[in-house]
């Protein structure tokens, strides 16, 4: 099976891959950043991370003006479902165009406040494609653990400049309605072609190459 | 203008803070300096080689800048263009 899995210069995101890879899934990845609203370094973490699971192949695309907008015009309690939307149907665009079967992400309950079953299945309502969450349940140790195991805990654990544009309350319920509704207030369509067309790709040379 | 200065929460840089509460000129800040983004919320500029994030709510943040006294003279530039 074919998995595109979204890769954050975090300790999750790495994690989730790496359980798939065992499960016999071929992963390519796709990391979004918010350069300039932040710093350089998760790119670099992703290139990085990539190398070391040996991922196919890595997709970089820049988020940062979409952010902003959805920052600025959308009901801003819900910014970090609608960031999480418009990530997932980005990544399901390159999933259809490269064949693959699902995305994947390192989404973990009970870690930040927006990653709730409620803002999970509004989020998931985003795309057609099956979204596999491989971590979505470990507690924090297990996950710190395994990526120790898999070298990639001290990869992740750098510091990086964060996007500081999320609202000190996120919505912990979203619901699919509301969720449309701030959508409709922007030009979603736009935006993903935007970012698409901004879309880098990094062929990581992996640890034994 | 009265701010701190400290390590900001990602320990990525220095952040300043104003000690009062402010509104920062964000279009007359980036209208001072080289913009790499414009926004009513958040803008980020270019000063002496140093990418800054300005916040409306008034924190500048120095992306990889740990030097406490440059980032004290770059705050007070920055601060200087965008409070009324």
């Amino acid at each position: 099976m074919k998995v595109l899995a979204l890769l954050s210069g975090g300790i999750d995101s790495p994690v989730a891959i790496h359980l798939l890879q065992k499960q016999g899934c071929e992963v390519g990845a796709v990391h979004f950043h918010s350069y300039p609203l932040t710093d350089r370094a998760s790119i670099e973490k992703a290139k990085l991370l990539s190398a070391a699971l040996g991922v196919n192949r890595l997709f970089i695309i820049p988020l940062a003006d979409a952010q902003s907008i959805l920052s600025q015009q959308c009901r801003h309690e819900l910014y970090f479902v609608l960031q999480k939307r418009m990530m997932l149907r980005i990544a399901e665009q390159l999933a259809l165009k490269h064949s693959c079967d699902a995305l994947c992400t390192g989404e973990n309950l009970g870690q930040v406040s927006s990653q709730t079953l409620h803002n999970l299945v509004a989020i998931t309502q985003a795309v057609k494609v099956p979204v596999l969450r491989p971590v979505l349940c470990n507690d924090k140790e297990e996950i710190i653990s395994i990526a120790k195991q898999i070298g990639t805990f001290e990869l992740s654990k750098g510091p990086e400049i964060c996007d500081l544009l999320g609202p000190r309350h996120p919505a912990t319920r979203a619901h699919t309605e509301k969720v449309l509704q701030e959508e409709a207030r922007v030009d979603i369509k736009g935006m993903i072609e935007a970012a698409m067309n901004s879309l880098e790709t990094f062929t990581p040379r992996t640890q034994n190459s | 203008m009265d701010f701190t200065i400290k390590l900001c929460k990602d320990k990525a840089g220095l952040s300043a803070r104003p000690a009062k509460q402010t509104l920062l000129n964000l279009p007359g800040i980036t209208s001072s300096f080289t913009a790499l983004m414009r926004g009513p919320l958040v803008s980020v500029i270019t000063v002496d080689g140093i990418e800054i994030v300005a916040h409306r709510y008034g924190e500048l943040i120095f992306k990889g800048l740990f030097d406490e006294a440059k980032a004290r003279i770059l705050a007070e530039q920055v601060y200087a263009a965008g409070v009324p």
